[in-house]
């Protein structure tokens, strides 16, 4: 396997990273005999590697030449266009800011180490997802980042509920890999490869087995993409896991589901467009079905869970990426990119901040976080952000990206009529999807808190700063989209 | 012509950027607040001099801000005599209305929130009339109404009730003007979709590349925005909602409200049909406006004549006045209402601006009371604001020749009367303008007796302070000094044509206007100081016959739009998500099932739709 050493770079740096900073963990005792802080080293560490990757990334996001340099491999394994650049920046924006987060966040927690070495490898198997320009590194990758996201969900294992839950992602999610790879061995045997390029350009004789191929890829990768009642493990995952974690869940994992549609759909079989019919409308099933979710939440007795509203709150987003990647248009698929890029900083910044506020009510009840904003201003502020974001409002990045979709959708490879009633339901749902932002902002802003109503909320320095990092990234985004559609745009 | 871009950009970024700028003038709050009008004025400059170099040739000034598909997404501003007017409306009107709230908002805790939104209230305001393309104008348009939340939300932080109301208000209005959202995104995304089919180079762009006529269905989609935005009929509760219910934009101060009914928001709406005027091809359209108007019309000047709250009198008179610029709108034909609107828009933002400052002056001098049943008698002790607010009454009900209300009710009522010689349905209008025209002398004096006249009925009052006095006193002097820049320049500017009038009387549309609205001006001033003159604070046959005291109680409470929301939307979503919530039990076992049942089903619609 003849990597080129760039390319390599963004593969290699996360994973010697994660090697290392599980050295680091596993020789913890001896280094606390030298006076060596393995904790410090490994925030550090985490953190550098990170970055590093981001950097990789956002240089070859804007740099032709640099990508083109990144790319000499194609044909191999792996490829490195536009698309993958901007995925891996993605991807690893938003790895950074849950690192950053991490280390105030979770400072002096056993088992710190292999916490970001799982965290690694997660961002290494999701940059072969997308970086694969085969089915089977695809699945290698796949199986990389579903294996470290199982155990990072059940990383508080003392906790009941996180075990459950991870063990219901894991179930379900295996499922649906089962799916993904019976459909990558009928496409070797039916055609002899699995390479992207290869499929599409084979001929297709029989349709009805091609037809069978598409729709076991779909349903696998829906697993994952938290499609219509698939999404069962989604909300208890989300709710169970550390918020750094349901983050990185929320914000790229479940879009690696997503990025394998893409791939089913555009780079192998692209000349199935009634499949990208039926995709937007599980799509649309699926943002009816998540928002409303997210009201009968707020009706439950026993407990208001903030992250799982925000978890479904996830799968009315992936509804729109979907619509945009059914529409088997290339305007569809960058508008879902920029959704995938502005749902994940947005849905990274309010998981991220459900962490301080937990940490700071002792409760994940949203009741509990009653008038929040108000005791701390900060708090307010990035909630205000994050959920105006995520309903579409400017001056946030989340308004443009959703016109986008819509834009698209409307544009898209079906018949007319079609592409209204879609449009039509998307549009409704977004504004469903609004009243439940709203009605969050009611509670958590807006109304009064019932006690503790003078007490300042501490929140460390670390998290401040990963949380003001993102809003600030969202209003950039929101104030001059051009910059990053620029990018987007060269996606063909 | 890229002074004019730089010129515009500066307009529209100022009071943006300044607003994140006053954030960081935490420390110096008197500076601040200083500062924060600054950005306002800023633009208030640039409106004037792009309008004093303006020469009448609407232009389109483009650059990339969205640009989807490199370089034929470009956004933009255009300006021509309509955006000109309304830069011009909402910057002085927004930098006065800032100046007042200097002193109004002297005492409030929270003023950098007040003063942040209020700046990106006017910058969207700004953007969204100067925008040549849609998604501009979708932007402006949804920052209005965010900021809208806030500033309505602003008292959000007082105890109890007088909290939790302001709160729900302000949602209350972002989410109810959303419904207007989705019609106005849908209908981009249409248009979008039928100029990309057609070749048009820049798919967005209003102007050069809008296809006429559009779809019936489309128009009606674009309709649910202004209705929304301007609240009218069925969607005017956020705006003004009965007195029973209370919730409603009437719960931000004063000088919001003022904001929000004179220069910006609800006149986003109707800025919305001038703009897309030109483009509706269809009937359809303009009988579905002229009857959601007409209904909107009448029921609103109903409902500023029961309640007793004096703000609240104010936001019905602007759905009832919103209503009349868009009757006419519809009027279309030899002599076009459209004109006629926007001289109304011109002019009621004014006098609009005047009655709210001057409101809020009285509420400001009587310790925030807002009932018009415990003031009266207020002249003595308050001659200053006496005198303004007449002149905004005066303006309200138009009195012809002196006040700019005046001249264009008038020549709405003409419009409609030339309108239907040639085209029935325009009686309509014209019958409606008319009994609105006598509605809103009566509502109006009524309001100005139960304040000014009669007795005190029980409220403390301390003189307000020389800033809102200078603010209103400029306001009055703009409610006569427009009406004759509408006679002849303003006028001459929107038609493109130089030498014509609005105050015609050499037709029998000008006679008619002028005799009917001098009759029902009068037979409405006389009926008010009738029922109201001496004091009264109730009319005996309301109270005495049954009919009327239901009608009233059914106006007062808001034409239970309210509870109708509820019942028809915010339940059943609530129920369908319980309903569905039963099926997720979290049982892996029930979970593997039905996720395998919907797999199963997934794959088998998939080979079916592909094979």
């Amino acid at each position: 396997m003849a990597l080129d050493t760039y390319l390599s770079l963004i593969m290699l740096v996360p994973i010697v990273g994660a090697g290392l900073i599980a050295l680091i963990q596993q020789l913890k005792k001896h280094l606390t005999k030298i006076k060596i802080c393995a904790d410090c080293v490994n925030h550090a560490l985490a953190n550098l590697v990170a970055l590093g990757v981001f950097l990789l990334g956002i240089i070859s996001v804007f740099s032709d030449d640099w990508r083109i340099y990144l790319d000499l491999n194609s044909g191999l394994l792996l490829e490195y266009g536009i698309i993958q650049a901007v995925m891996v920046t993605i991807f690893s924006f938003l790895v950074w800011m849950a690192v950053l987060f991490s280390v105030s966040y979770m400072k002096g927690k056993e088992g710190l180490g292999y916490y970001y070495a799982l965290i690694l490898t997660l961002l290494t198997g999701l940059s072969a997802v997308t970086m694969a320009n085969n089915f089977i590194t695809l699945f290698i990758g796949w199986e990389m980042f579903a294996l470290s996201a199982y155990v990072l969900v059940a990383f508080d294992r003392v906790k009941r509920g996180a075990v459950e839950a991870s063990l219901k992602y894991f179930i379900m999610s295996t499922a649906g890999s089962m799916l993904v790879l019976l459909a990558t061995a009928l496409t070797y045997g039916y055609f002899g490869s699995v390479d992207y390029a290869v499929l599409a350009a084979a001929v297709v004789v029989n349709s009805k087995v091609v037809g069978l191929i598409i729709a076991l890829f779909i349903t696998g990768f829906a697993v994952t993409a938290a499609m219509l009642f698939l999404n069962a493990w989604l909300p208890d995952a989300h709710s169970s896991a550390p918020s750094t974690i349901s983050a990185l869940l929320s914000g790229i994992v479940v879009k690696a589901g997503a990025f394998g549609m893409y791939r089913t759909l555009y780079s192998a079989y692209p000349d199935f467009v009634p499949a990208g019919i039926v995709l937007s409308w599980i799509g649309i099933l699926t943002m009816i079905e998540g928002n409303f979710l997210v009201f009968s939440q707020f009706l439950r007795k026993d407990i208001v869970d903030f992250k799982r509203i925000l978890a479904y709150s996830t799968t009315v987003h992936l509804g729109y990426i979907i619509l945009g990647i059914g529409s088997n248009t290339m305007l569809g698929v960058q508008a879902s990119v920029f959704h995938i890029l502005t749902h994940s900083i947005g849905k990274g910044s309010l998981f991220l901040l459900s962490g301080t506020l937990i940490a700071a009510v002792g409760s994940r009840d949203i009741r509990d976080m009653t008038g929040i904003g108000r005791r701390s201003p900060f708090i307010g502020i990035i909630l205000t952000i994050g959920l105006l974001s995520l309903g579409g409002i400017p001056i946030t990045a989340g308004f443009i990206s959703k016109m986008m979709v819509i834009l698209a959708t409307f544009n898209g490879a079906g018949a007319i009529g079609n592409n209204i009633a879609l449009v039509v339901l998307a549009i409704i749902n977004s504004l469903l999807a609004l009243g439940g932002y709203l009605y969050i902002l009611k509670i958590m802003l807006f109304d009064e808190p019932v006690d503790k109503a003078e007490e300042k909320v501490k929140i460390p320095i670390f998290q401040m700063v990963s949380l003001t990092i993102l809003a600030v990234v969202i209003l950039l985004f929101g104030f001059w989209p051009n910059g990053i559609i620029q990018a987007i745009v060269g996606i063909i | 012509m890229a002074n004019i871009l730089i010129l515009l950009s500066i307009a529209v970024l100022a009071p943006i950027v300044g607003a994140f700028l006053s954030l960081l003038l935490k420390k110096w709050p008197y500076i601040r607040d200083i500062f924060s009008v600054l950005p306002i004025a800023l633009s208030a400059i640039m409106s004037v001099i792009v309008f004093a170099s303006f020469d009448g040739i609407a232009t389109d000034y483009t650059f990339a801000w969205a640009d989807w598909l490199s370089g034929s997404l470009q956004s933009g501003f255009h300006l021509d005599a309509l955006s000109g007017m309304m830069i011009l409306i909402v910057s002085i009107l927004s930098m006065l209305i800032a100046f007042f709230s200097l002193e109004y908002m002297k005492d409030d805790e929270n003023k950098a929130r007040y003063w942040f939104f209020m700046q990106l209230f006017v910058g969207g305001m700004l953007l969204l009339v100067l925008a040549a393309d849609m998604i501009l104008l979708f932007a402006g348009w949804e920052i209005v109404g965010l900021c809208s939340c806030f500033l309505i939300g602003h008292y959000f932080m007082k105890k109890g009730e007088e909290g939790s109301k302001p709160a729900k208000s302000g949602i209350k209005a972002l989410i109810m003007t959303g419904i207007g959202d989705v019609g106005f995104l849908a209908f981009l995304s249409w248009a979008y979709y039928l100029n990309t089919q057609a070749a048009v180079a820049n798919p967005l762009l209003i102007t050069t590349s809008v296809l006429a006529p559009y779809p019936v269905f489309m128009g009606i989609l674009l309709l649910l925005a202004p209705v929304s935005k301007s609240a009218q009929f069925p969607l005017q509760s956020w705006l003004s909602s009965g007195d029973t219910v209370d919730i409603d934009a009437m719960q931000g101060p004063t000088t919001v409200s003022a904001l929000i009914h004179a220069a910006t928001m609800v006149k986003a709406g109707v800025y919305l049909v001038a703009r897309f005027a030109p483009y509706w091809g269809e009937n359809v359209f303009y009988i579905i406006l002229m009857i959601l108007a007409g209904i909107s019309c009448v029921g609103a000047a109903f409902g500023a004549l029961v309640t007793t709250d004096l703000k609240r009198v104010l936001a019905y008179s602007t759905i009832s006045q919103l209503s009349y610029m868009f009757l006419a709108f519809t009027i279309r034909g030899i002599d076009d209402g459209l004109i006629a609107g926007q001289l109304h828009l011109l002019s009621h933002s004014i006098f609009k601006a005047l009655l709210f400052l001057s409101a809020g002056a009285v509420i400001h001098s009587v310790a925030s009371e807002r009932d018009i049943k415990k003031m009266g008698g207020l002249r003595k002790e308050l001659p200053w604001t006496y005198g303004f607010m007449l002149v905004g009454v005066l303006g309200l009900i138009g009195i012809p020749i002196l006040t700019n209300g005046g001249y264009s009710k008038e020549s709405i009522i003409r419009a409609a009367f030339i309108g239907a010689q040639t085209q029935p349905m325009y009686w309509f209008v014209l019958i409606i303008a008319i009994l609105t025209a006598f509605l809103t002398a009566l509502y109006a004096s009524r309001m100005f007796f139960m304040i000014f006249h009669g007795k005190n009925r029980g409220v403390k009052v301390h003189k307000p302070k020389y800033i809102m006095r200078i603010t209103i006193g400029i306001l009055a002097v703009l409610v006569f000094a427009t009406g004759f820049i509408l006679e002849g320049p303003v006028h001459n500017l929107i038609t493109g044509h130089y030498g014509g009038y609005v105050l015609i009387l050499t037709d029998t549309g000008g006679i008619v206007a002028l005799v009917s609205s001098i009759i029902v001006i009068i037979l409405g001033i006389g009926s008010a100081y009738l029922l109201y003159g001496k004091g009264q604070t109730e009319v005996a046959f309301v109270e005495n016959i049954k009919i009327f005291k239901s009608l009233r109680t059914f106006v007062a409470n808001g034409f239970y739009m309210d509870r109708l929301y509820n019942i028809v939307f915010v339940k059943p979503v609530f129920w369908i998500g319980k309903q569905i919530s039963y099926l997720k039990t979290g049982k892996i076992t029930w979970n593997m099932i039905l996720g395998s049942v919907v797999a199963i089903a997934t794959i088998v619609v998939l080979v079916v739709v592909i094979v």
